[in-house]
Order: C-alpha cells, then sequence, then structure tokens
C-alpha cells in the first residue's frame, strides 16, 4: 500500500467485474502491463488491498504519433463480507487480468433478536 | 431581429464555449471513448502499435493490413456468473490506424504480453529518407 501513495505515477482504479458462483466470488481486474513480480495484493483486516505499477517502457529513441496510454500506479480497495473465507483467497493473472477467488465460507449464525410487540 | 444584450444573455461565453469545442483538439476525448488505447510510435527502421487490450488472448485479436489501413479486431467475451458489478469492458471491439508508409508484409509482427498487444511494421528501406552528398566540383 505504501508504494501505491508514495509513487508520483497518476493513480487509477482499475475496471474490476465482481462475479458470484457457486463455491466462490470472482473479482477481475483489468490491469494490462503489470508483470506478476509488480503485482501487489494483501489482506488487511476486512480489506483486500491490490496495487501494481506499470512499466510500459515509451522509448526515448521513438518518436511518438498518438499516445492514449502511459504508465499509471493501479490501486482498488476492496471490503471483504463474512462470507468469505479470508484464509483461503487465490489469484491468477492472464492477459493482463487479475482474477482474485474469495471462497464462500459456511455463514456464520447471526444473532437474531425477537422482538415482542406489546 | 432583437438582440438581447441583457446580463442573462450569455451568448459571447456560449459562442465562445462553442467554438472552443469545434476547435479542441478531440483526441483526448476520442481516446476514452476507443476501446482498445493505442500508442502509436516510430524509430527509424520500424513503426509500433501498441494497444492495451486486457482479457483478450493473441488467438482472440485479428490483424489485417491492407492498402496502408491497419485493421485490429477482436471480442472480450463476458465472464460466466452472477454479476454484481461490472465495469470490464466486454464485447467486439476494433480500431483502424492508417500508415501512410510502405511497409515490409513479409516482416509484421505482433506480440501480447499482460494485456499489451505490440505490433511492429517494419519499413521498406526504399522509403527511409537517405541521406544524399553533395559532391563539390
Amino acid at each position: 500500500m505504501n508504494d501505491f501513495c508514495q509513487s508520483g505515477l497518476p493513480k487509477v482504479r482499475p475496471a474490476s467485474d465482481i462475479i458470484e458462483r457457486e463455491q466462490a466470488f470472482h473479482i477481475y481486474l483489468d490491469m494490462p502491463g503489470v508483470s506478476r513480480e509488480q503485482l501487489n495484493i494483501e489482506v488487511e483486516g476486512n480489506e483486500l488491498i491490490v496495487s501494481a505499477g506499470t512499466t510500459h517502457g515509451v522509448g526515448s529513441k521513438e518518436r511518438l504519433h498518438s499516445l492514449e496510454f502511459g504508465d499509471v500506479q493501479y490501486g482498488i480497495m476492496l471490503a471483504l463480507s463474512e462470507q468469505v473465507a479470508a484464509d483461503k483467497i487465490e489469484a491468477h493473472m492472464e492477459n493482463g487480468v487479475v482474477e482474485i477467488i474469495l471462497p464462500k465460507q459456511a455463514k456464520k449464525p447471526t444473532g437474531r433478536i425477537k422482538i415482542n410487540v406489546e | 431581429m432583437v438582440i438581447d444584450f441583457g446580463s442573462f444573455y450569455d451568448f459571447p461565453r456560449l459562442l465562445n464555449t462553442l467554438l472552443t469545442e469545434i476547435d479542441a483538439p478531440s483526441s483526448a476525448l476520442r481516446a476514452k471513448n476507443h476501446f482498445p488505447p493505442l500508442n502509436i510510435s516510430e524509430t527509424e527502421d520500424t513503426i509500433y502499435v501498441k494497444a492495451l487490450i486486457p482479457g483478450a488472448a493473441i488467438e482472440d485479436i485479428e490483424l489485417t493490413l491492407s492498402d496502408s489501413i491497419l485493421a485490429l479486431k477482436g471480442e472480450i467475451q463476458p465472464k460466466q456468473g452472477r454479476y454484481h458489478r461490472q465495469e470490464r469492458p466486454t464485447g467486439p471491439f476494433s480500431r483502424v490506424v492508417s500508415i501512410n508508409i510502405p511497409i515490409e508484409l513479409d516482416k509484421v509482427g505482433a506480440t501480447m504480453k499482460n494485456g499489451v498487444l505490440t505490433i511492429s511494421l517494419p519499413k521498406i528501406q526504399a522509403s527511409k529518407p537517405r541521406t544524399i552528398h553533395i559532391q563539390p566540383k
């Protein structure tokens, strides 16, 4: 999280999908230009923090004609619900998309209070 | 015709806004609306086109180069499951780039790494500027 705050690059929240399947929640983050080594995924309390910088490396020898993207610092913070087994979180990376799998765990019984109306 | 120049009549400012909008290079706006975003650069012997296409494998992308027009097409399939949030673009996409320099078609290369597509278009030798030495007599 520290490099996310200190970096001088523009900060970008990656486009994200949150999909629920039977066994788990799947989070997909578009982070093109990020390599596996640059990716940083942490769980702090009930927050999932993903951060990474890109190195597209615009060469100084190249003459630029059109520039629609540049280096950015990606960062996103997601709150985890009680349904998620935080110790079983997995992550994959393919074609610039980070997939985080948050397996579901049995719901803790919520304390239900019956209130009698007099 | 009556023109009201009262304080509520904001014609000069509106005209100015209109003119700036017409005049302004809309490339920044266009870049936002166009997927995938492209960077085009050039070295002495190659033109590079880079595109950010997260979620597409190289086999999902179709590249065609004809009559100095480079076309990039493809489709990103949506994921299966119940969506709680959807921000990532899905569906077909295409971008067209006109290249006004002759290209060596046999040597065009494309690589994909971490969702970044890099297309290298080598220029034909003859199209490179050549220095001509002038002999003094």
